[in-house]
């Protein structure tokens, strides 16, 4: 049965994938050993209303902390980072690569510190500069996503079309979802006058993005130079709609620009990246404090909740981490992935109904992604409603035709009784998947199970 | 590559033309950092007797338009054979307190590379705030005139013929009211022989919807973005002295921008005079002439509205030339720091491509803000170099990295011929060591020596004049135009001057770069070649004029329909 064979694995990846997942995207890397540990309820004190902030309060207290954090982890790269990044922020670009560049003079394998200083140098035009520090980047192991899209850019902007296409095409190879590579691909190809194979990329990127207007504009252009006017006269259309709507949006901002607001949004971000060092150190009160105050500073702010949200999942604060998942879907109501967090966290507190129906909402957010199918089928199968997991099972790998999935699917039909279907559904599980160990002794203790007896064993 | 299409095709022609054309005779130029570079610049400044001094105007209140001052204009306006120079200058805004009104002003060139402050008896000494200069003999009387567009009603000076002027704008219908101004271009918009009038305005502007930017607690200037954009002006010449504003009828006015450096010119060969615009932040307008003087916008469709990915360019000043050598009039358009000034390669057929990146032609220009700007062959090779003049306006940079200067470098991109550029800022000379905040930039022969010089007009400085020092040995030959049944400047006019294996063209320009105006004497480059073997003059609305086997190392005056023509 699932419950025994593997839903704690299930469960645990669920969480993972979700909400830790923001915890894997984290800026800083990290050259510190992760020593995470379940402790008891945190018992720091409630975060203090936000005070009114003036810019030069707001840049002292990120510049303090920064400088604490050099102190308190001496010795590391990760808060060499830390003030590089908010020294970017602030405009100080020399100041921000010298801070870089001390990070990675104690960290030299950090290929994400390359990747800051490329950008730093081509903010200022030094692309070749940018090229040689990506290059270095990706000698460091299998290159990070982005290192390769970023020296395509590069390599574009110093007129290298063929070079860049070569780095784009690398980089889509490792990273398939870098799907703005496709974008840069395909203004290679049409500075190689490859008009044809510009159009393909641009589609590709449109696919993913149907709004990227430098898509169009590419397209535009391309067709243009094959004659073919009317395509071209479309997406000059197409273009000019998005452009004015873009443009539009930009016009109001900038009227509305508020620069202390912006500058609670950097301090915000400073804390949230502050909180990820210690939270990797094993400091768990001292990242919540990091965390609650960049949700003081910054309302709308979504990554320092979701590293919240990840604390008190490994803390067991399920109603806490409840709490912020809950402001995470206010905030981005059209966001399912907040929703799923919530179905999974009710879950994991046997509240199933509940759970149900989190879940329910986040799919009908997104009825095309696998993974509300895939939690809710865990879910079901945890409460004991099998028919309605079998739904499920079925729509998830209908979805996501993958060894995995069809692993779930064959539990699911051992559940509702359904050898035949267990038996087909594991074979697939196999074949999509053959090194997997579980699916081979799935497979292998279904099929003793249908083998009949022989005459001495019936005896 | 596809080349099945026309238009494919005839672009690919267009190349091999372009590589054929463009060889150079001395051979491939050595621009390796200390290499000996044959453009030469020196700073000279001191020597001319020139003592102007640019001001914004500003106290601290800071307006957006304070850093966009201003253009300046060199040309002939005494009629004596050696171009003079004329400077804009700012005025005190609101909160400026100032004994002295500032001016702008008029020096007279005395041969040498000496200069007289002529503007008092010239009473060419506007109080405005002047923002862009355009000369043109608007009534054919053959002495040209200027006009001024400023912050505030514009002005017309009529040049009387005796070294002074009279303000005839109320007369003539030109003050355009009470705009915020940028560029402006005399042009013969509807072939009718005398020269209408082109007025570009950068945005909608008004006291009360002043705003600072602030970044880092730090006040900035803001930018194009805070205001309502607005169209841009066309007034038609009445032929009696006065003007009509056409605006609506040609079609000008349908359309809004923040208007910055402008230039006219035939882009697409087809004998009428269109109109570039330069919009800062938005999409640049290209206006193409029916010939009539009813304009089309076309820059979306003709690739030059925004940069290679489709995102709006900062745009600050035009430069109009033939890089390639290709018969076809290409764009260079500057622009704000963190971003490349953009080289549009015109490629026949009423299309542009952004070709900035393969031509190396954005070197040395995403670290500066760049203003005024210009395709020039200052080393007499054949093939037109590029001067950027540059400089930041926020003087509180450093409050956010040290390492920031509102003054900065300008720069010179050497043509290396194959329709690619390389940096020699650094290698030709002293005038492109100092460190200033540049705007407006003038090219022509001041001491007419066969090369062109340049004087730079620096924001809140002293002008800067760079005498070209470059390396003799090549041929030039100059040309001034006299039309008599066209325009008596010969603006619009199309000029091609072949050479062995090598046809160049340009046209007449007033109105041009940076919100400034220059080589009204059009000058060409020859290389080793040593005698012209034919040279065409298309005058715009009338025909042509021949001429064969030309001597060289001269300046060449060309009457309308005293040379070999056809029609």
């Amino acid at each position: 049965m699932l419950r025994g064979l593997g839903e704690a694995r299930l469960a645990a990846l669920c969480i993972v994938a979700c909400v830790a997942a923001a915890l894997l995207m984290s800026r800083s890397g990290s050259d510190d050993p992760t020593t995470t540990a379940p402790g008891p309820a945190s018992n720091a004190p409630p975060a203090p209303a936000l005070e009114p902030l003036t810019v030069a309060m707001l840049v002292e207290e990120a510049t303090s902390l920064c400088r604490d954090a050099l102190n308190d982890y001496e010795g590391k790269a990760a808060p060499c980072v830390l003030m590089g990044d908010l020294q970017e922020d602030l405009g100080d670009h020399t100041e921000a690569i010298k801070w870089w560049r001390e990070g990675l003079r104690r960290a030299p394998g950090r290929a994400d510190i390359y990747r800051r200083l490329a950008r730093a140098v081509s903010a200022n035009g030094e692309y070749e500069k940018a090229v040689i520090l990506c290059r270095t980047a990706r000698q460091i192991g299998l290159p990070p996503a982005g290192i390769c899209e970023d020296m395509g850019s590069y390599l574009l902007e110093l007129g290298k079309p063929r070079e860049a296409a070569a780095a784009l095409e690398e980089e889509l190879r490792l990273h398939p979802t870098s799907v703005a590579s496709y974008g840069l691909l395909a203004q290679a190809h049409s500075q190689l006058g490859q008009y044809e194979d510009a159009i393909a990329n641009y589609e590709k990127m449109l696919s993913v993005s149907p709004r990227d207007k430098a898509s169009y504009y590419g397209l535009a252009t391309a067709y243009a130079r094959l004659g073919h006017d009317d395509k071209a006269r479309d997406c000059r259309e197409t273009f000019t709609e998005l452009r004015k709507q873009s443009d539009d949006a930009a016009r109001a901002r900038k009227q509305a620009y508020d620069d202390t607001a912006r500058m609670r949004e950097v301090v915000a971000g400073t804390h949230t990246q502050a909180g990820e060092i210690a939270h990797l150190s094993g400091r768990a009160d001292e990242a919540e404090r990091h965390y609650l105050r960049a949700s003081l500073l910054d309302p709308g702010a979504t990554l320092c909740r979701e590293y919240l949200i990840s604390l008190y999942i490994e803390q067991q604060r399920h109603e806490d981490a409840l709490g912020v998942c809950r402001q995470l879907s206010e905030l981005e109501p059209g966001n399912p992935r907040h929703n799923l967090n919530i179905g999974l966290i009710l879950g994991n507190m046997n509240r199933f109904p509940e759970a149900a129906q989190a879940l329910s909402q986040g799919i009908a957010l997104a009825p095309n992604q696998p993974e509300g199918f895939s939690y809710l089928t865990s879910l079901l199968m945890r409460a004991g409603r099998c028919k309605e997991a079998l739904v499920t099972a079925e729509r998830l790998v209908a979805l996501e035709p993958t060894g995995a999935n069809y692993y779930v699917l064959s539990h699911v039909y051992e559940a509702n009784g359904d050898m035949e279907g267990a038996r087909e559904a594991i074979r697939r599980a196999g074949t999509l998947s053959p090194g997997e160990e579980d699916n081979r002794r799935a497979q292998l203790r279904l099929q003793s199970e249908a083998t009949p007896a022989s005459p001495g064993e019936r005896e | 590559m596809n080349h099945t299409t026309p238009i494919a095709l005839h672009r690919s022609l267009a190349l091999a033309t372009v590589c054929l054309a463009s060889t150079p005779l001395l051979g491939a130029k050595d621009t390796r950092p200390g290499a000996p570079c044959p453009i030469q610049l020196l700073d000279v400044t001191e020597s001319t007797g020139v003592e102007f001094r640019h001001t914004y105007g500003g106290s601290g209140r800071l307006y957006v338009f304070e850093p966009m001052t201003g253009g300046l204009a060199s040309f002939d306006y005494d009629g004596d054979g050696d171009i003079d120079l004329y400077f804009l200058n700012g005025a005190p805004l609101p909160g400026t307190e100032t004994e002295a009104v500032p001016r702008n002003a008029l020096y007279r060139n005395d041969g040498g590379l000496k200069f007289t402050d002529v503007t008092a008896q010239a009473a060419v000494g506007d109080t405005g705030y002047g923002l862009g200069v355009a000369i043109g003999d608007y009534d054919n009387d053959g002495a040209p005139d200027i006009y001024v567009n400023n912050h505030g009603p514009n002005v017309l000076y009529h040049n009387n013929g005796d070294g002074t002027f009279a303000d005839v704008t109320a007369q003539a219908g030109v003050a355009n009211g009470k705009l915020l101004g940028a560029g402006a271009n005399f042009l013969d918009a509807d072939g009718d022989g005398d020269l209408d009038l082109f007025v570009a305005n950068y945005l909608t502007f008004s006291y009360e919807l002043h705003k600072v930017r602030h970044h880092v607690g730090n006040r900035m200037y803001s930018g194009p973005q805070w205001y309502p954009p607005i169209a841009n002006n066309l007034f038609r010449n009445n032929g009696d002295g006065t003007f009509t504003d056409v605006s609506a009828a040609s079609g000008i006015a349908d359309h809004a921008g923040a208007g910055m450096g402008t230039v006219c010119a035939d882009y697409d060969n087809d004998g009428d005079t269109d109109i570039f615009v330069a919009n800062d932040g938005e999409a640049n307008f290209l206006f193409r002439n029916d010939g009539k003087c009813t304009f089309s916008e076309v820059g979306l469709m003709a690739g030059v509205a925004y940069e290679m990915s489709g995102a709006p360019h900062s745009s600050m000043g035009i430069g109009c030339g033939d890089f390639d050598n290709d018969g076809w009039l290409d764009f260079y358009v500057t622009g704000f720091h963190g971003e490349f000034a953009l080289l549009y390669k015109n490629l026949g057929g009423g299309l542009f491509e952004d070709a900035t990146r393969l031509a190396g032609a954005g070197a040395g220009t995403y670290q500066r803000v760049n203003w005024g700007n210009e395709f020039v062959d200052f080393d007499n090779d054949g093939d037109r170099d590029l001067f950027i003049a540059c400089g930041h306006f926020d003087r509180n940079l450093k409050e956010l990295d040290r390492s920031l200067d509102y003054r900065q470098h300008n720069i010179m991109l050497m043509n290396e011929g194959g329709a690619r550029f390389a940096s020699v800022s650094e290698q030709c000379g002293s005038g492109l060591t100092p460190r200033l905040s540049s705007r407006g930039a003038a090219f022509d022969d001041l001491d007419n020596d066969g090369d062109i010089d340049v004087a730079v007009l620096n924001w809140q400085d002293a002008p800067t004049i760079l005498r070209n020092d470059s390396a003799r040995g090549n041929h030039w030959i100059q040309i001034r135009l006299h039309g008599t049944k066209t325009n008596r400047d010969g603006i619009g006019a199309r000029v091609k001057v072949v050479t062995g294996a090598l046809t160049q063209v340009d046209e007449v320009h007033s109105g041009r770069g940076y919100q400034s105006h220059y080589g009204t004497r059009l000058h060409f480059g020859l290389g080793k070649h040593d005698r012209i073997d034919r040279l065409e003059v298309r005058w715009v609305g009338g025909g042509v004029d021949v001429l064969e086997n030309i001597e060289v190392d001269r300046i060449l005056d060309l009457t309308e329909g005293t040379a070999g023509t056809s029609q």
